[in-house]
């Protein structure tokens, strides 16, 4: 019942003039093992794990060579359909990847193919929605849920398949507290107790060294090590840049907050619901944000955190309530490349300028404050998530928005991206911007905060700071 | 959830449904009927629901393509007008003789009689209900739930169909994102149709739709345990093409006795779909099966066809 993988010698190149993705790989994954991949962005995490389920190189094409054996079969033959009976996978994206319209059938799906019997998927489907508490949302449509209840709901529907090896791409990126310690304990368990070999690929690998077993470290180069899971093996292995780190620089600059603190946006007594939904998303909240914070709405998947920053930034009509507005809002999504749409950064830029009416290379110097020189000869596509992030909030700003609307900022930012991303925001607020994040990363929200409101389940439950 | 999706007609009821309403337009030569076709379809178009909601971008959708579909084969009748001598003209237009350097010159623009109207719209109405038609079933049958009930046959082709019954769907969704991000990003004037929207909507459909087929492979769509050799499937497969073709050839030159060879093709189809099946373990969490209520729809298409038939 249980499957090892193991990489000879495996090189992969996406057939461009560039070098390698993957150099020499020599891995070895063993069964009820969990092993970490690790790695600074693009330096290939999502491609190794695509080359164990055949998805790299069948649907992006490339130059694949070494043996990837499953056990002792080499897999360059299978197809990801014919491999899929082993292998169970969560992609870094669930929305992309989703085949049903509502959650039980996406659970049951994997399951459906590979033949499971209708009263064993019943029961599959009640342990992971037990598991990963989505038994209250099991008819709901997929595309209205939350990214962190997507994210579970694509996890359960691998846990539910049953494979004898999982891989797992960031699989708690859009996690709350909560529901990421229980997915680890489940993962810990199926490899200790079924002898499942669990793959993970993280930026967010801080919780992770507590339970893996082994990890391997990506290099960037396209090289790769593999040890056994210590803070100290990581220490060695891992650009220093990338190790967990404190950021106590931005408290001092959060107690020296002075200036002005007049309020640019009052929202009262706000309620919204969505047509057809028989809960209201927000429900009657009240707060306001004040010209010099950082403040931080916090609460769980599905609180409602995107709908009041929607409310905000005008895109969703309140049922009752109001907003007042002092100054322009501008809003960075959490898919933030979204709002991205030309071949290369120097147009996206110019494009911004344009817009903003301001002088030439405006936003291209906030964008090089935030995040450095960046070639502007690429496509936004290949920059890494925490430049794309920075992009689109430096096009915000150019238009003069005094109000910065953040929504899940952290969401597939490594450590190093993440801890520039709260010093960007920091000195937008001491340059006078309001900036408001909803966020499930209370390390993130701790490190930037000058305030914090909880929503759950739409209300405002709570309301901290400022901070001392 | 289980029990309303049960209560649905079949995606397959649709798709019947949607080509008989292309069928009847095919065959159709009454302007009104085609007018009738197309707002028919609209109005099926426009009860789809999405999350609980009417779908009004899917409507819009296909409603604009309907207009430009006929406003273009109208502009295409004037500008490449081939006028009547006998017909009255009821706008008059200069001919423009162009000569291209080979070949004769050729004429466009000139008169325009009601005739040639009438002719231009009745095709172009034509062209807007079978595309409506499709329309209907790509919007009210869900893809999803259509591709589950895909014959295992195709499973040798899954990836394909998921993509290519994902497209439009995907294009309406994509559509809708795009736009949302508009709304959060202010576009400058240069920023047009085309830069936009246009280029970043097929970009996200395209991507989605691959990556949609992506993930039904991973989860193992297409996945058929050893067993029946799949050669053999191929083998059955291509000799009832070949019957199928051959004998539609003999058919239509000899006529009647010849239809055995087409007989034995469809014969030898349903074989192979019999034997690739064979070779299923797919099992249904919610069954998808015919019911009453998609007899209804059947019948429908049924009279339809037969109205149009007797109308031409």
């Amino acid at each position: 019942m249980k499957m090892a993988a193991k990489f000879k010698n495996v090189n992969f190149d996406f057939g461009t003039a560039e070098s390698n993705v993957l150099k020499r790989l020599n891995l070895e994954f063993l069964p009820g093992k969990l092993t970490l991949i690790c790695g600074p962005t693009g330096s290939g995490k999502s491609t190794l794990l695509q080359l164990i389920n055949r998805l790299v190189p069948t649907f992006s094409a490339g130059r694949l060579s070494g043996t990837i054996l499953l056990d002792e079969k080499e897999i360059t033959k299978f197809s990801p359909a014919q491999v899929s009976q082993y292998i169970g996978y969560v992609n870094q994206r669930p929305e992309t990847f989703f085949v049903s319209e509502t959650v039980i059938e996406e659970l049951a799906f994997g399951m459906e193919q590979l033949g499971v019997s209708v009263e064993e998927m019943h029961e599959r489907i009640n342990r992971v929605a037990g598991l990963l508490d989505l038994g209250s949302i099991l008819s709901e449509s997929l595309s209205v849920l939350s990214a962190g209840q997507q994210q579970k709901v694509a996890i359960g529907a691998a846990l539910a398949a049953g494979q004898k090896i999982l891989l797992l791409d960031e699989p708690t990126s859009a996690l709350d507290d909560e529901a990421c310690d229980a997915l680890l304990k489940t993962l810990r368990r199926l490899a200790d107790v079924e002898g499942v070999t669990v793959i993970i690929a993280e930026h967010k690998f801080e919780r992770l060294l507590a339970i893996a077993d082994s990890l391997v470290v990506l290099k960037g180069d396209g090289s790769a090590v593999m040890a056994e899971c210590s803070r100290e093996a990581l220490g060695v292995l891992l650009p220093t840049w990338l190790l967990p780190q404190e950021l106590n620089s931005s408290n001092s600059d959060r107690s020296t907050a002075s200036g002005k603190d007049e309020i640019v946006c009052k929202v009262q007594n706000l309620s919204v619901r969505y047509p057809g939904a028989k809960d209201l998303a927000i429900d009657k909240v009240s707060f306001e944000v004040r010209a010099n914070e950082i403040l931080v709405i916090e609460g769980l998947n599905g609180s409602g955190k995107t709908s009041l920053l929607m409310a905000i930034a005008e895109q969703l009509t309140p049922a009752t309530g109001t907003i007042e507005l002092k100054t322009d809002v501008a809003m960075v999504p959490q898919r933030a490349a979204d709002l991205l749409f030309l071949s290369t950064v120097a147009k996206e830029l110019a494009e911004s300028d344009a817009v903003a009416n301001a002088a030439a290379n405006t936003t291209s110097s906030i964008f090089e404050r935030l995040v450095g020189r960046v070639d502007p000869a690429i496509h936004p596509r290949d920059l890494s998530s925490g430049q794309q992030l920075a992009l689109v909030l430096a096009i915000q700003i150019a238009q003069g928005a005094k109000t910065i609307l953040l929504d899940e900022p952290t969401t597939g930012l490594d450590v190093d991206a993440r801890a520039s991303l709260a010093k960007q925001l920091i000195h937008l607020r001491n340059q006078g911007t309001a900036v408001v994040v909803a966020t499930h990363d209370k390390d993130f929200a701790s490190q930037i905060a000058h305030r914090t409101i909880r929503l759950q389940s739409g209300e405002l439950v709570q309301s901290m700071g400022p901070a001392s | 959830m289980t029990l309303s999706s049960a209560k649905q007609f079949h995606p397959g009821a649709w798709w019947l449904f949607g080509l008989a309403i292309a069928l009847s337009a095919t065959i159709g030569q009454n302007m009104l009927l085609l007018f009738a076709l197309c707002i028919l379809s609209l109005v099926l178009i426009s009860s789809a629901k999405k999350n609980l909601q009417p779908s009004i971008a899917s409507l819009k959708f296909y409603a604009l393509l309907a207009l430009g579909v006929i406003a273009t084969r109208l502009i295409f009748r004037i500008v490449f007008n081939s006028p009547d001598a006998l017909d009255v003209a009821v706008i008059s237009l200069p001919t423009v003789s162009l000569n291209l350097g080979f070949g004769s010159p050729v004429s466009i623009f000139g008169p325009i009689s009601e005739n040639t109207f009438q002719a231009a719209l009745t095709d172009g109405l034509r062209l807007a209900a079978i595309i409506l038609g499709i329309g209907v079933a790509a919007t009210l049958a869900n893809p999803r739930q259509l591709l589950k009930s895909t014959p295992a046959i195709l499973y040798e082709v899954a990836t394909a169909v998921s993509m290519a019954v994902n497209l439009v769907p995907q294009l309406v969704t994509s559509f809708q994102r795009v736009k949302q991000a508009r709304k959060l990003r202010a576009r400058s004037k240069k920023s047009g149709l085309l830069l936009g929207t246009l280029i970043p909507v097929l970009e996200h459909a395209i991507e989605n739709s691959i990556l949609l087929s992506a993930s039904m492979s991973s989860r193992g769509f297409g996945y058929t345990p050893k067993g029946i050799p799949s050669l053999l499937v191929g083998f059955v497969n291509l000799a009832a093409l070949g019957f199928i073709a051959i004998g539609s050839f003999f058919f239509l030159m000899n006529g009647i006795s010849q239809i055995y060879l087409v007989v034995i093709g469809f014969s030898l189809a349903l074989v192979s779909l019999f034997l690739a099946s064979s070779r299923s373990i797919r099992t249904r969490l919610v069954k998808n099966s015919f019911s009453f209520k998609d007899l209804i729809l059947l019948s429908s298409s049924i009279s339809l066809l037969t109205l149009s038939l007797v109308m031409v």
